[in-house]
């Protein structure tokens, strides 16, 4: 049972653990994704404003609804304490051009607009989709998904066989020796073990989140928080109603105390109705999903969400993402976040230095601690040429190479695989005498 | 010289993860707690401070006893804080 157990770690970590190295770095700078769209912001842009208490956006969104008639969609993203400017995203087709995702950005206590950027080709995203999708648009959030999972099988496994592998070894000693091998197999053994609950948080949520496309589908399921408002005029006459934004504030602050809004989005669908999404201060679950539904005419909620009141199976779906990211504590929980993160990521090196070692010392192939610096520099390299192309060239550009670079990587490595099980079924048996 | 403790297998190879496993829930659970706008009143986060202490100094103890109940602790506050709040 031991052998399989191990077996089981060893090819789960040999096949899925450059991706879990991949997850682990770019995971760690996810976290902070706010913190640095922050700071991006502030000395990129030089769009800066002083916090305010009711900020101040009905002229600024009216002048982009004037730029931008034939908008698809609109949301305003209200100051907060990460970022004290307000934003709206805009998404809009152009003639000839295609769609664009605009992200304007507006000082909320002079209402003006400061200044705008595309936000396809933003740092925010980049990180974003490079850590949920790997930036393959077909199934590379699947493919995460399935990296979620292997990162479970390989902890779990892990903890069953950690006992068998520390034999009379206490935790946390390390044995005093020059052997590289036994050095990186005592450190993945002693990080292993300390970070094994947070390793198995980290995939399971991975995996659900990854997954969801899949999982929503088969199991019928619909997010808790989803409304659908009835459409009681035209797209065209929805879309150029007016809206006063001091009203929906106050309506929130009247229906929904407890509401912090983040986001205002009027429908363009003929429902009139002005959907405020936001938080409640001091729980831990996924940002923006209490919801407030308004009618544009009346300011009178036409739906309400609020996470407290609702079944645990609501709650345990929301914690997900925010178990995943960190994001429930204050910047401090992000950083043991980013501390257990890249421990996660040395055990993938780690794993896979011991495994070169002791191949090595069978049969004497190149130097383990070169190939390890070889295949890290290819990771680093995918990762910077992909964002060098999607900040400067554009992010379906940067997709469509990585989709060729990870689908050609992946069937490489299954061809590998296959290949080698068959192989070693059919390698004739040396003849014994 | 001070004779070497005997080695307890079944407190390094099982307990010891146990506690290390709720020492990751726990070291989270403390940092949440204390963040400003946590909905957990002082008794709450003095508990839960409580048994991060105690799971830290069962580690360092290495009594089978000690070390189980320190898992068995934090997991009633948390099956209790989880329920309450």
């Amino acid at each position: 049972m031991q052998q399989l157990l191990w077996k089981i770690h060893h090819w789960a970590g040999i096949y899925a653990g450059i991706l879990i190295g991949i997850l682990s770095l770019t995971g760690v700078l996810a976290v902070f994704i706010p913190e640095i769209d922050s700071f991006v912001l502030r000395y990129h842009y030089h769009a800066r404003a002083a916090p305010v208490g009711t900020p101040q956006i009905g002229r600024s969104v009216d002048s982009l609804i004037g730029l931008y008639p034939a908008y698809r969609s609109l949301a305003i993203r209200l100051p907060d304490r990460d970022d004290p400017l307000a934003h709206v995203d805009l998404f809009v087709s152009e003639e000839g051009k295609g769609n664009f995702r605009y992200d304007y950005f507006i000082d909320p206590a002079g209402d003006r607009i400061i200044g705008y950027r595309d936000h396809q080709k933003s740092l925010a995203n980049y990180l974003r989709q490079m850590h949920v999708r790997l930036y393959e648009g077909n199934w590379g959030r699947q493919l995460v998904g399935l990296g979620g999972i292997a990162l479970v099988v390989v902890t779990v496994t892990g903890l069953l066989i950690y006992g068998n592998f520390m034999k009379k070894q206490t935790w946390p000693t390390l044995r005093k020796t020059v052997n590289t091998r036994i050095i990186m197999a005592d450190w993945h053994k002693l990080l292993g073990i300390a970070a094994l609950a947070f390793n198995l948080v980290i995939g399971l949520t991975g995996a659900w989140l990854g997954l969801q496309p899949w999982l929503v589908r088969w199991l019928d399921l619909q997010a808790p928080n989803r409304f659908e408002p009835a459409i009681i005029m035209e797209a065209g006459a929805d879309r150029s109603l007016p809206v006063g934004w001091d009203e929906v504030l106050a309506a929130v602050n009247r229906e929904f105390p407890d509401l912090r809004p983040r986001y205002l989005v009027p429908s363009t669908n003929g429902s009139a109705t002005i959907a405020v999404r936001g938080n409640i201060d001091g729980l831990a679950y996924e940002r923006d999903i209490n919801t407030l539904i308004l009618s544009k005419s009346t300011y009178e909620p036409v739906f309400r969400y609020d996470v407290r009141g609702k079944p645990f199976s609501h709650k345990l779906y929301f914690a997900q993402e925010a178990l995943h990211f960190g994001d429930f504590g204050g910047l401090l929980l992000k950083l043991l976040y980013g501390i257990l993160g890249l421990i996660s990521g040395f055990l993938s090196i780690s794993g896979f230095a011991v495994y070169l070692y002791r191949r090595k010392k069978r049969q004497r192939q190149a130097s383990p601690a070169r190939l390890i610096f070889v295949y890290s520099m290819i990771v680093v390299l995918f990762l910077v040429v992909i964002a060098v192309i999607s900040l400067f060239i554009g992010y379906t550009q940067a997709a469509t190479l990585a989709a060729y670079l990870i689908n050609t990587l992946l069937v490489s490595l299954l061809a590998y695989a296959i290949i080698r099980a068959v192989a070693t079924r059919f390698r004739k048996k040396p003849v014994t005498v | 010289m001070r004779p070497s403790r005997k080695y307890d297998a079944i407190a390094e190879h099982y307990l010891l993860p146990a506690v290390l496993f709720s020492l990751n829930f726990c070291l989270v659970h403390l940092v949440y707690a204390f963040t400003p706008g946590s909905l957990y009143p002082f008794p709450a986060r003095a508990v839960l401070a409580a048994s991060f202490l105690l799971l830290g100094a069962s580690l360092i103890r290495r009594q089978r006893l000690f070390l189980a109940l320190s898992v068995l602790f934090y997991c009633l506050i948390f099956t209790v804080l989880l329920c309450l709040f």
